[in-house]
């Protein structure tokens, strides 16, 4: 039986079994690149993806269990093809370096900066725990966030009119 | 230099390493005998580079890259030896169908293998092209220069290359020795450059192996069974296609 569900606003009958993982109906069903497989085990952060704005691992998350809900994958942040600002900051810190972590990164950051336009050091630190980089950008992924949250400080106005 | 022993070193807890410089370094200096880098493995010029009719250099490497931003460092070396600016070299990595084996990329090595034949194989192209521009013009090759993608004459004169393509044959074998620029009026080797491979990496663009997608490409998943000795009784065949082994 097809199920049904809306990824980057547009909705897919998907016809799998119920427990497959969102993450493989993401990659292997739509044929999106931007969520990773890392783990499979909700430990690394690399499938980190949208659901309802919220960040969740969609390596864990089942088919069946999405529901009405809205997924947004890293593809869904540009507009109008031009990037947002937080992926605009990746860029110009050049915060990659094999850039497999990156897309989870900028998922679990770009819900942050959503709910807090502008986190200090420590929040940022916080909320972003749950995603690992095995090359060591840390630092860089760090100013990149702080980037995109200073732009919203300099523009004086919310996360999302800046896009 | 001191020679320090070993107790002296984890006394001082400093970390020394010594150098033994060459005379000639394999990638700066030229042996005349030996192409340089990976050139000795694919000696033809056009195995690196290929400028088509309308003037597109693309440039062919073995090495992949795994985020050591070599596709961005490539892509400098053969634009300053080709005196072009970065955006007009076209870059192909590791295609078994298209580039230079080039074996392996790892230990560092692929600004030494693949870096050095790319950088001779530019600068023995550039030479090529100064030489047909020459005989377009009747003067010496030797008084003209190679600028931003086209030849200049000391009297005004340019030709694109482009306009010289027609007469270019790069299926030639490379020479020992180029004529290189000197790393002293180098514009792109040493400058910064953003890397090319980001901005697909923050989009969900394809990078990697997982995200390539071939014709009735089916995805395999190894099953464990709970425990040791378990057999499996029985496999739902799902509806879309699906493969044991
Ligand atoms: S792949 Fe989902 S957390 Fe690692
Ligand atoms: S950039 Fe390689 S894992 Fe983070």
């Amino acid at each position: 039986m097809a199920i049904s569900i809306k990824v980057n606003g547009k909705t897919h009958e998907i016809d799998a079994d119920p427990a497959t993982p969102l993450l493989y109906i993401l990659r292997d069903e739509l044929a999106l690149n931007g969520a990773k497989f890392g783990c499979g085990l909700g430990q690394c952060g690399a499938c980190t993806v949208h659901v309802d704005g919220k960040p969740a691992f969609s390596c864990l998350l089942p088919l069946a269990a999405v529901g009405n809900r809205e997924v947004t994958t890293i593809e869904g942040l540009a507009s109008n093809g031009k990037l947002n600002a937080l992926q605009q900051a990746f860029i110009d810190e050049q915060a990659a370096q094999c850039g497999y972590c990156i897309a989870g990164m900028v998922m679990r950051a770009e819900a942050l900066l959503r709910v807090n336009p502008h986190p200090g050091e420590e929040e940022i630190r916080a909320h972003m725990q749950p995603n690992l980089c095995r090359c060591g950008t840390h630092m860089r992924i760090l100013r990149a966030i702080k980037r995109a949250a200073d732009r919203s400080t300099e523009i004086g106005v919310g996360h999302e009119e800046r896009l | 230099m001191t020679v320090l022993s070993r107790r002296e070193i984890l006394k001082s807890g400093a970390l020394v390493v010594a150098f033994q410089f060459c005379s000639s370094f394999p990638s700066l200096a030229q042996d005349a005998k030996q192409l340089s880098g990976s050139l000795k493995r694919s000696s033809f010029l056009d195995s690196w580079i290929r400028i088509d009719a309308g003037g597109q250099i693309t440039v062919f490497t073995g090495k992949s890259e795994l985020g050591q931003g070599i596709k961005t460092a490539l892509i400098q070396v053969a634009a300053e030896e080709l005196c072009v600016t970065p955006e007009n070299i076209k870059l192909i990595t590791s295609d078994t169908a298209q580039t230079p084996n080039e074996g392996f990329t790892s230990g560092s090595l692929s600004m030494s293998e693949s870096g050095t034949a790319i950088l001779n194989a530019a600068a023995q192209t550039r030479e090529i092209l100064l030489g047909l521009a020459a005989s377009h013009m009747q003067v010496p090759a030797d008084s003209l220069r190679a600028v931003n993608g086209a030849v200049e004459s000391p009297d005004g004169r340019k030709l694109r290359y482009a306009e010289l393509v027609k007469d270019l044959d790069l299926h030639v074998e490379a020479q020992p020795v180029s004529k290189k620029k000197n790393p002293d009026t180098y514009s792109v080797v040493g400058t910064p450059l953003q890397r090319v491979d980001i901005p697909g990496k923050v989009s969900g663009g394809a990078a990697y192996v997982q995200d390539m997608r071939l014709p009735n490409m089916v995805h395999a998943r190894v099953v464990r069974p709970p425990a040791v000795g378990a057999v499996l009784q029985t496999a739902v065949r799902p509806s879309k296609p699906c493969r044991v082994f």
